[in-house]
């Protein structure tokens, strides 16, 4: 069986499931995602890291549009344990981007690692 | 010049004695005529209370015993706002000379509900003088944002429990109460950097973020 291992980049995405339901914002993009009880299945097990199988068409296609939307990214190495496949039936997520003028506003995303933005003189 | 709206300019101010004047001033030399200036001061530990009373009738100031947060101070100016027209400007912060002149105009008829400007953001150099980025802002920054009170009405208050988060929450609820917005593409405001934002300020920033969205959940879970 094909498994795979992902990883969260946690500089750039935050994510928090309420009622069953996990949004995930991309404070890079400004975009923000919802994903279905099964799609928070799934991220609750890449937020684990253990291993995906990704026989399943819906579950590795769900898996590339997340990867897409760089909000995870494949690592090597076997992950801690495996999941299992017939957890997560019809995984989906919808994607929004009405608030990017809100979440990309805030300054700490682009200040260098001094703390200072990269500035020129006026 | 009678005839223009009256805008009342909410500062609210946290130890701030090191920028309040500059705030000041850059409302004071405002193209646009009829304003009033109303000074939170959330119980300062420095001489932002002193600052402040050096500008006399030129301002209103209103005094917090306890420090309560921005939100609680931005709420207390807006009920002791006499305009008909509400700008949030913070101490630290500048607007542009034509920053009320370019932005009243789009709220004197009935077609929109607040109007935004650009932001262009600086630091001040070791000798006093400053330095601008390259980039101008179209993101929607708090200080950029001109609002008709009646509509503000309608959006309600400043989250007074969210110490972080705040602005956001408060920019989804003008639009989850269709605000109409006008953006205007003129650099209204300057916004001051800080030296080295701390790890521990960014994470309270990122839980105030995630705060305004469990708050947007829950609101669309009650509809």
């Amino acid at each position: 069986m094909t498994v795979k291992v992902y990883g969260i980049d946690s500089k750039r995405v935050m994510s928090e499931t309420l009622e069953g339901e996990t949004i995930v914002i991309n404070l890079e993009s400004g975009n923000y995602y919802s994903l279905n009880r099964a799609g928070s299945a799934l991220w609750d097990t890449i937020v684990k890291h253990r291993a995906i199988p990704v026989e399943k068409p819906d579950i590795a296609g769900f898996l590339d549009l997340l990867v897409k939307e760089q909000l995870i990214s494949e690592e090597s190495g076997s992950g801690d344990g495996q999941a299992d496949q017939n957890a997560f039936e019809n995984p989906t997520m919808e994607k929004y981007e009405d608030m990017r003028e809100m979440l990309l506003a805030d300054p700490i995303h682009d200040v260098a690692e001094t703390g200072w933005p990269k500035l020129k003189d006026n | 010049m009678d005839t223009l709206p009256l805008i009342s300019v909410i500062i609210p101010a946290h130890n701030d004695e090191a920028y309040l004047a500059e705030a000041i001033a850059s409302v004071l030399s405002q193209k646009y005529s009829n304003f009033e200036i109303i000074v939170v001061d959330d119980s300062s530990t420095d001489g932002t209370r002193a600052v402040a009373e050096t500008f006399g009738d030129a301002i209103r100031i209103i005094s917090f015993e306890k420090n309560r947060g921005p939100s609680a101070a931005r709420n207390a100016g807006m009920r002791n706002a006499g305009g008909s027209i509400i700008g949030f400007l913070d101490a630290d912060d500048l607007w542009t000379d034509s920053a009320l002149a370019c932005m009243a105009p789009a709220l004197q008829s009935d077609e929109y509900d607040f109007v935004r400007g650009l932001t262009k953001f600086f630091r001040n150099r070791e000798d006093g003088s400053r330095e601008f980025e390259e980039r101008v802002r179209t993101e929607i920054v708090m200080s950029t944002t001109l609002y008709k009170k009646s509509f503000l009405d309608r959006v309600g208050v400043f989250d007074e429990s969210m110490r972080f988060g705040e602005d956001l929450d408060w920019n989804i609820r003008l639009f989850e109460n269709g605000g109409r917005e006008k953006k205007i593409n003129e650099v209204v405001l300057l916004c001051r950097r800080h030296a080295g934002n701390t790890v521990h300020q960014e994470e309270l920033s990122r839980r105030g973020m995630m705060e305004a969205f469990r708050k947007k959940f829950i609101r669309s879970r009650a509809k």
